[in-house]
């Protein structure tokens, strides 16, 4: 990692503990090295209340006790009656440019009573409101926005409660047959019983945090919509009922330019999985011909995280995945067609991964320079070997400095990434165990701020200096939901930013992907170096294309399916004249 | 494998044999100059916490680390001496993970021997395992000027300076390790890759190919080949290799780092080891490393288990039964030795001793469904198909997704002549996965063929035979499509689908005359409906102990 160039201000400043984001997350940790333990929490940054700004929930975790069979290990009940850590909603109450959060979980309905790992948002019902599901270990929770900062608990009516036992570790909502409501994809991590609560040991014969080799994988399972915010498990029927791999990282897009959306789930140390779509509605895994079941040396790698966006600003989607330490995180560039290949090396992505463990992980414009940087959060998951006898064996001890890879300019073999940390500040490179981030644009500024979550520490909320007056625009894609008037995120849809005489520049709407953690689905441009904007366009998750007049500077505008300059039309198909 | 704590001098010798079996000049005692004060290494010898290691293991590397702290302090130490004891103390914490205290002492030896490859190159090794790129190319740059031809540092600075992105570099180790050795799996390998970078597709196709032929076992370069191929466009190539790509890669062969593996001690450790190799499919190295655990450690019966389980799947069934006798004796009610002594049994057709054995097992462990599939199959075996059943019955209900469960269970009930219960076994678990081509073909076969006309859909069973076949086109396979075909009133199709089973190379004589009747009553029709023959409609065993004709003219039914 180079050294801070002279007078270079650090980009990134953790305003948490001020803005009154006091959550500190709680392993539960009881000295055995449980596996469960160093996996952490989620997050999301979402506007729960409808006015505008961004709201939040964070994942908590839990003491664990044998379950009533032994044949398990099983959460204690959560909540402030047993005095017990629990999963808090933290509501956005700033005011006059003030950030200013306030712990909205006692008023809100939210009661989580699992070990909280990941979080997922989308519009369930159709109101336009953004709901929350909470991938626990455990039975999962969603829960339905009121549009008043509470909520109301859909797990029983929705069925999609999943196993008692099972370890849920995210998901992503979707509207995989294109009818209008949101599908959700729940991925798993692994089985875990009685006979697998091994004790692992290290390469010098210590006790030490387990993997997850040896352990079966779990099942990940779709939930389709019914269209009234209940779901069936429709995992059978639409051809994903295979056996489970170890997940931990998914995001639903248009991987093959078939105009449906497609799943890539990112398996821990297992092949990867990209479901495509197939016409009839079910989902076959092409990643192995796909390139991107591993890495281009055909090693499967700890996949943790991942991210999706136009890494190369070439106007489609590429894929960046996180993993652990030895491996490099890994690049995938979309060539088209469905086919994707390794550039890690190429982009300049290799070598400095190496030394971390990465999880959380998103395309975002830090410096409003056009280009997609790389924030990567990190934290091992196996104690040192080599350690001193100071050492307390457990997630603390696990800590990591977080990763900054800056995008320059395209050199003459495509875009390179620099490993330029440093500019992330102090708090962005402590040695902490990080796990989950979610972006956002927190303070309405038009930067990309992160929301970080750690293991038995404080979340981090940085909040981006370096785009403080920079010219920006932002967008919020939003199409018909099921209810008369309402509009929900379009969660999936892709926008291109057009200009004269040069090519768009190209994002995508939604709240999966990362670790753990649900994002802003808005979407912000930079414009400084962009020329004259002459439109938007937007492509819809059916694959039909709509064009909008260039929107204001300075804020958001929403961009509403069928409001368009003209009737959204077939990809491809001739623009008409504006 | 018993190992004196200290050891230095016969270190020494090994080392020295070592490096003339590979072709090396090593610095020998006569290059020695006599020394005008005592040598001293530029690093303090480290001193690893050892709290919470297995007692063997600190045992070792305290025993080790004392001979050497004595040598240290010794006024009349060699130099060269010096300098192999502390490689040796390298070598030891490398073995166990102690990295920083390794490099320190690697970079001590080599101070004191600077005309030594054997450290630059350890540490270059290290500084690689670690992601230490940098500090990788140097060490190795070091060890290639002594030794240039030192064929895995070549191969390691190929691959860092891969990973470092400097791809002309990389084509450089890589030209020259092709001229050391142009047939090498790691050379060729590090060839495609370097090709892959430089967009030479073809190539690099050259390099993977001649790559597998060498070590075919090595199933990962499926994968870099199948990757070439996509480059090239051709993606039925591509998907060729791909479906055959694995987990097994190549390595530069490197006497100095399978030395340092030798150094592991501990039972732990080498479970470990095997463990690793175990899952990547590697099964004699599991074997081997397992072996070493059991010499280290005789008494464990653990390690034992572990031996007898990858000797097992390495085709040795009789020296993996004495090690499950071992351990019964010693402890008759070890659940993991009483299963997987049962289960060989149960693979050899000694079936009454396997029921005996399961059975034992099964009381320890009433849920444990893995003994309880050995024996219902042991009792199928054995012809007790009613046992048979209500034990996969309840492993079946169990396990929705376990498809030889699903089968073996389906199959079971047809052959009790069950054929509506069998019906719906197969056909749910096929629902549930309609890619199993065990399911699809054990359905087929009974919709073709069963006994129960009514259960019989011959043109469902044309399409999942079809689709079995097209995937894999053994006898087993086609005689259920003729079947299916024949069932369908589609005779001359059946006819022709079973001479082609005729026709298949290694066919027996006695094959040929069975399947010759079969087809020539199929030309002869129509109709040409199977005829009621219970043995008709139970597809062959998804395991191995019922071999039918199929089987022994070379054609499973997997």
């Amino acid at each position: 990692m180079p050294a801070p160039a002279p007078g270079s201000e650090p980009w990134l400043e953790d305003v948490a503990k001020d803005v009154g984001l006091d959550f500190v997350q709680w392993s539960g940790a009881a000295g055995r090295l449980d596996f469960l333990e160093m996996m952490g929490g989620g997050c999301a940054l979402f506007d729960a209340d409808g006015d505008g700004d961004l709201d939040v929930y964070l994942a908590q975790g839990a003491l664990l006790r044998p379950s009533d069979d032994g044949k398990t290990l099983v959460p204690l009940p959560k909540g402030e009656k047993g005095g017990l850590p629990m999963d808090r909603f933290y509501r956005n109450e700033s005011t006059d440019g003030t950030l200013r959060f306030v712990d909205a979980t006692g008023a809100s309905g939210l009661v989580a009573t699992g070990y909280g790992q990941g979080v997922a948002t989308g519009d369930v019902d159709g109101d336009g409101l953004l709901d929350v599901f909470v991938a626990n270990y455990g039975p999962d929770q969603l829960w339905r926005s009121r549009g008043d900062g509470t909520f109301e608990d859909l797990t029983t009516s929705s069925a999609i409660a999943g196993d008692d036992r099972g370890w849920s570790a995210g998901g992503t909502f979707f509207d995989a047959e294109g009818d209008g409501d949101l599908d959700l994809f729940v991925i798993s991590y692994v089985e875990w019983t009685s006979r697998d609560d091994r004790r692992c040991y290290d390469a010098s014969s210590r006790l030490n945090f387990c993997g997850p080799e040896g352990y079966q994988g779990a099942v990940n399972r779709f939930y389709r919509n019914r269209g009234n915010g209940t779901f069936e498990d429709a995992t059978t029927a639409a051809g994903m009922l295979l056996d489970g791999l170890p997940s931990l990282g998914v995001v639903a897009f248009d991987a093959n330019e078939d105009h449906r959306l497609d799943l890539y789930v990112a398996n821990d140390g297992q092949v990867n999985r990209l479901w495509l779509q197939q016409p009839s509605g079910t989902f076959r895994d092409e990643a192995l011909l796909a390139g991107l079941a591993v890495n281009g040396r055909g090693m499967a790698e700890a996949g943790m995280g991942l991210a999706a966006g136009d890494a190369d600003d070439d106007g489609d989607l590429d894929l960046f995945v996180s993993h652990l330490e030895t491996e490099t995180n890994t690049l995938y560039a979309d060539l088209g067609g469905g086919l994707f290949e390794d550039r890690t090396l190429a982009y300049g992505l290799s070598a400095d991964s190496l030394a971390f463990t990465s999880f959380g992980t998103v395309f975002a414009d830090l410096d409003l320079d056009g280009r997609l940087d790389l924030p990567v959060v990190s934290g091992a998951v196996r104690l040192p070997v080599e350690r001193t006898p100071d050492l307390v064996p457990g997630p603390r001890s696990l800590g990591q400095a977080n990763q900054l890879f800056v995008h320059l300019a395209d050199g003459p073999r495509g875009p390179r990434f620099e490993d330029r940390s440093e500019l992330g500040g102090k708090d962005f490179l402590r040695l902490e165990t990080s796990r989950g981030l979610a972006l956002g644009d927190i303070d309405g500024d038009g930067d990309e701020d992160l929301l970080v979550t750690q293991i038995d520490a404080p979340v981090r909320l940085f909040r981006n200096r370096i785009g403080d007056g920079k010219p920006w625009l932002g967008v919020r894609v939003l199409e018909p939901a099921g209810r008369p008037d309402a509009l929900r995120d379009a969660l999936g849809a892709v926008v291109s930013l057009q200009r004269e005489g040069g090519a768009p520049r190209v994002r995508r709407a939604a709240t999966d992907g990362s670790f753990a953690c649900a994002s802003d689905p808005r979407i912000r441009f930079a414009l400084e170096g962009f020329g004259e904007v002459t439109g938007v366009s937007v492509r819809w998750t059916d694959g039909r294309e709509e064009t909008f007049a260039a929107p204001q500077p300075g804020g958001y505008t929403s961009l509403v399916r069928g409001r368009g300059l003209d009737e959204p039309r077939p990809a491809g198909s001739v623009s008409p004249q504006q | 494998m018993n190992r004196p704590t200290s050891s230095c001098l016969s270190f020494v010798c090994g080392l020295a044999l070592l490096c003339s079996l590979a072709g090396f000049t090593t610095p020998s005692a006569a290059e020695s100059e006599p020394v005008a004060e005592a040598p001293v290494a530029p690093e303090p010898l480290p001193d690893p916490d050892l709290t919470g290691m297995e007692p063997a293991v600190q045992e070792l590397l305290t025993g080790e680390r004392q001979s050497l702290q004595r040598l240290t302090e010794r006024d009349d130490a060699d130099r060269l001496l010096l300098a192999d004891a502390w490689g040796e103390m390298g070598f030891v914490y490398h073995a166990h993970g102690l990295l920083d205290s390794a490099a320190s002492c690697y970079r001590n030896a080599e101070s004191l021997a600077p005309a030594d490859f054997r450290w630059p190159h350890s540490l270059g090794a290290l500084e690689r395992e670690r992601s230490r790129l940098e500090e990788a190319r140097e060490a190795l740059d070091r060890t290639l000027t002594l030794v240039p031809n030192d064929l895995p540092a070549i191969l390691y600075l190929g691959d860092v300076q891969l990973s470092l992105g400097d791809i002309e570099a990389a084509a450089e180790a890589s030209r020259k390790a092709l001229q050391i050795s142009d047939s090498s799996p790691a050379v060729l390998n590090l060839a495609g890759r370097v090709a892959m970078h430089q967009g030479r597709p073809a190539d690099a196709v050259k390099h993977f190919d001649f790559a597998m032929r060498q070590v075919p076992g090595a199933d990962r370069l499926q994968y870099e080949l199948g990757m070439a191929y996509r480059a090239l466009g051709d993606l039925d190539k591509a998907r060729e290799h791909l479906a055959k790509a694995g987990k097994i890669g190549v390595k530069p062969p490197d006497r100095l780092l399978d030395m340092i593996d030798s150094q592991k001690t501990g039972e732990r450790l080498l479970l470990l080891e095997g463990r690793r190799a175990f899952n990547a499919g590697d099964y004699a190295a599991a074997a081997e490393a397992f072996q070493t655990a059991v010499d280290a450690e005789p008494e464990s019966l653990r390690a034992r288990v572990n031996l007898a389980s990858a000797l097992a799947y390495s085709g040795s069934a009789v020296e993996a039964a004495d090690e499950l006798i071992y351990v019964l004796e010693r402890d008759p009610e070890h659940h993991s030795a009483l299963y997987n002594l049962g289960a060989i049994h149960r693979s050899a057709g000694n079936h009454d001793k396997a029921i005996a054995l399961l059975s034992s097992a099964l009381k320890q462990d009433e849920e444990d469904d893995g003994v309880r599939y050995e024996l219902g199959l042991a009792y199928r075996g054995a012809g007790d198909l009613d046992a048979a059943a209500k034990h996969l019955e309840r492993v079946a209900d169990g396990r929705a997704l376990d498809a030889p469960a699903q089968h073996t269970y389906g199959d079971t009930l047809a052959r009790l002549g069950r054929y509506q219960e069998a019906f719906e076994v197969l056909r749910d678990a096929y629902q549930l996965q309609p890619e199993d081509g065990l399911l699809a073909h054990g359905l087929a076969r009974l919709l073709a063929a069963c006994p129960d006309p009514s259960i019989r859909n011959g043109p469902v069973a044309v399409d999942l035979a079809t689709r079995v076949v097209e995937a894999s086109p053994s006898i087993g396979h086609l005689e259920t499509l003729a079947l299916a075909l024949a069932e369908s009133g589609r005779c001359a199709e059946a006819a022709e689908v079973q001479r082609q089973i005729v026709a298949m190379p290694g066919m027996k004589p006695a094959g040929i005359a069975k399947y010759s009747v079969v087809a020539q009553r199929y030309a002869e029709g129509p109709p040409c409906r199977p005829e009621v023959d219970p043995s008709l409609a139970a597809a062959a065993e998804p395991d191995t102990e019922d071999e039918t004709q199929e089987s022994a003219e070379g054609n499973g039914d997997r």
